[in-house]
């Protein structure tokens, strides 16, 4: 309840809830790009529907991670960053992944996998893609509940907190 | 005094948490720039993969095509030489018919459709596909030439010839679950059309999670089996070989595919030295991106050559070939008068002019302008 209530307070301030509505947009735009790029076809309202939750998650992360590296530590923030941009892109890229999956393929080519090697991971995509994504979602939340953790003692009501724990000594 | 005590002892202990807080902050710190540091490769490696995956080639899309300057052919990232690799020893023929995967005639509705499924063609539908008017191939190919078509033709890549008993080949591997492997048999058909003779074609259609598409199947497919190939056609020409391989599986189901290594082990029992050839061809190439996957004399195309799913721009369901019978099709094909008709033979064009190429222009097929200007275009 208390992070809940960190989420509500972050988001509140009109910079990282703009913070957020811009993230949500760009992932969803990139996702539209990749999809675009390589032709594909959403098969159904499900995916997109999961597709839309990992972009939220993701952005959710971006802006709890912007707030730590601001106040706690830089090399959080960057990492939780990082994190977002990553499982927001690479659910993109795989979920539509069925017949074709040019981008990922190209990926998997590039870090040296071979033909044999790399229709073995489009065949593991095209199986799991979905459960993927919620994994990704799943991952999503964990980094936003610690995220959040980190960031109680720098909202207005962690730092009302701490100063009551202080005057009380 | 107690009470100075007490704030002293907290005060201590504070400390002590908050150097447990630096200490755990410090080693998080670690992680999280090494976690930086892989993120910004892997988004150059992203990058790097978005920028090289074939584009689609439109010529005709920004100018007209006297204007174009051919379009370089990027080189196959192989090690190997291109040429030509000989192999002799008899296709495959399929069966006519599979005693698990009957011919389904009840009328089904559309998205849960199989009615026709592994049916032969009959003689009328088969004499669309088969004695299609060039003109048709003509008209399409100049509508694709002054970017009239769009959404046509992936950039292909240069591929070793497969020479089979003195012929070079055409080689497909789908799945006969696959969307895009469905929409673009159409194609392929009107393309291998213009070399030779489908003796027998059979209806199929994509899986229900791949939403139903109607399409040709090149044998019966075991569309009840839970994994399987099916390989062989009844494709005859005295200019090229077509060698085709489908993956099957529950067409109930949705997409699926599996490793080549489980086809190279499906080949084996054949005892085919063509079809085992091919597989080594496309496993050597080391650039499959998944189905479909065909290889037209000495260029590889990876992926469908149209993206094509009716009268339609949208890449969202419903698509108008999702409810479209084979009948409607092939009636559109018969009477190419709208977009979708044309650029099934504009995809076609492609894979014609590709052939073409690899086989010095002998095909009557390769003397059509549109033909020969695509050759030269594309830079084939």
């Amino acid at each position: 309840m208390e992070r809940l209530s960190n989420l509500k307070q972050i988001l509140t301030n009109k910079y990282y809830l703009a913070e957020f509505i811009v993230a949500f947009f760009i992932y969803f735009l990139a996702y539209l790009y990749i999809i675009n790029l390589s032709r594909l076809i959403i098969i159904s309202l499900f995916s997109e529907f999961i597709i839309l939750l990992l972009i939220a998650s993701s952005s959710l992360v971006l802006v709890a991670a912007t707030f730590v590296l601001r106040n706690a530590s830089k090399a959080l923030g960057y990492a939780g960053g990082f994190f977002s941009a990553f499982f927001s892109l690479m659910g993109s890229a795989i979920v539509s992944c069925g017949c074709q999956a040019p981008i990922l393929a190209s990926l998997l080519y590039i870090i040296g996998l071979n033909t044999l090697e790399v229709t073995s991971f489009l065949s593991f995509f095209s199986f799991y893609n979905i459960i993927l994504i919620f994994i990704f979602i799943l991952i999503n939340l964990l980094l936003l509940y610690y995220y959040l953790g980190k960031s109680s003692q720098y909202t207005e009501k962690g730092k009302k907190k701490i100063l009551s724990k202080v005057f009380t000594k | 005094m107690s009470d100075e005590k007490s704030i002293q002892k907290e005060l201590k202990e504070e400390k002590k948490e908050e150097a447990k807080i630096e200490k755990t902050v410090n080693s998080l710190k670690v992680i999280s720039w090494s976690a930086l540091a892989i993120g910004i490769i892997a988004i150059i490696i992203g990058v790097v993969a978005v920028i090289s995956i074939p584009k689609t080639s439109a010529p005709g899309a920004s100018s007209a095509p006297t204007s174009i300057a051919p379009t370089p052919i990027p080189n196959v990232s192989v090690n190997s030489s291109l040429a030509p690799i000989y192999v002799n020893g008899s296709l495959i023929t399929p069966p006519m018919s599979l005693p698990d995967a009957p011919v389904i005639t009840q009328n089904q509705s559309f998205g849960s459709r199989l009615t026709n499924i592994n049916q032969p063609f009959n003689a009328t539908e088969l004499a669309i596909i088969n004695n299609a008017s060039n003109s048709y191939f003509e008209e399409a190919g100049m509508m694709y030439l002054n970017g009239t078509i769009n959404g046509v033709g992936v950039q292909p890549s240069l591929s070793p010839m497969l020479i089979v008993n003195g012929k070079p080949s055409v080689i497909y591997l789908g799945a006969i679950s696959c969307i895009y492997c469905s929409e673009n048999k159409w194609a392929m058909a009107l393309a291998l059309s213009r070399f030779g003779k489908f003796n027998v074609l059979f209806k199929g259609y994509s899986s229900f999670g791949d939403l139903d598409i109607p399409t040709i199947y090149w044998a019966p497919a075991e569309y009840n089996a839970s994994s399987g190939v099916d390989f062989g056609n009844f494709y005859n020409s005295s200019y090229i070989n077509f060698i085709s391989i489908d993956y099957v599986s529950p067409i109930r189901a949705g997409f699926e595919i599996q490793s080549l290594p489980y086809f190279l082990s499906k080949v084996q029992s054949t005892g085919s030295a063509p079809y085992a050839a091919a597989l080594n061809l496309i496993t050597k190439l080391n650039n499959f991106q998944g189905t479909p996957y065909s290889i037209w004399g000495k260029f590889v195309v990876a992926g469908a050559d149209a993206v094509d799913f009716g009268n339609t721009i949208t890449n969202q369901p419903p698509l108008p070939l999702e409810y479209m019978t084979h009948e409607q099709v092939l009636s559109q094909l018969s009477n190419p008068k709208d977009m979708f008709a044309l650029r099934e033979y504009a995809a076609a064009d492609l894979y014609v002019a590709m052939v073409c190429a690899s086989i010095n222009n002998t095909a009557p097929v390769c003397s059509l302008p549109a033909i020969q200007k695509i050759e030269s275009i594309n830079g084939y």
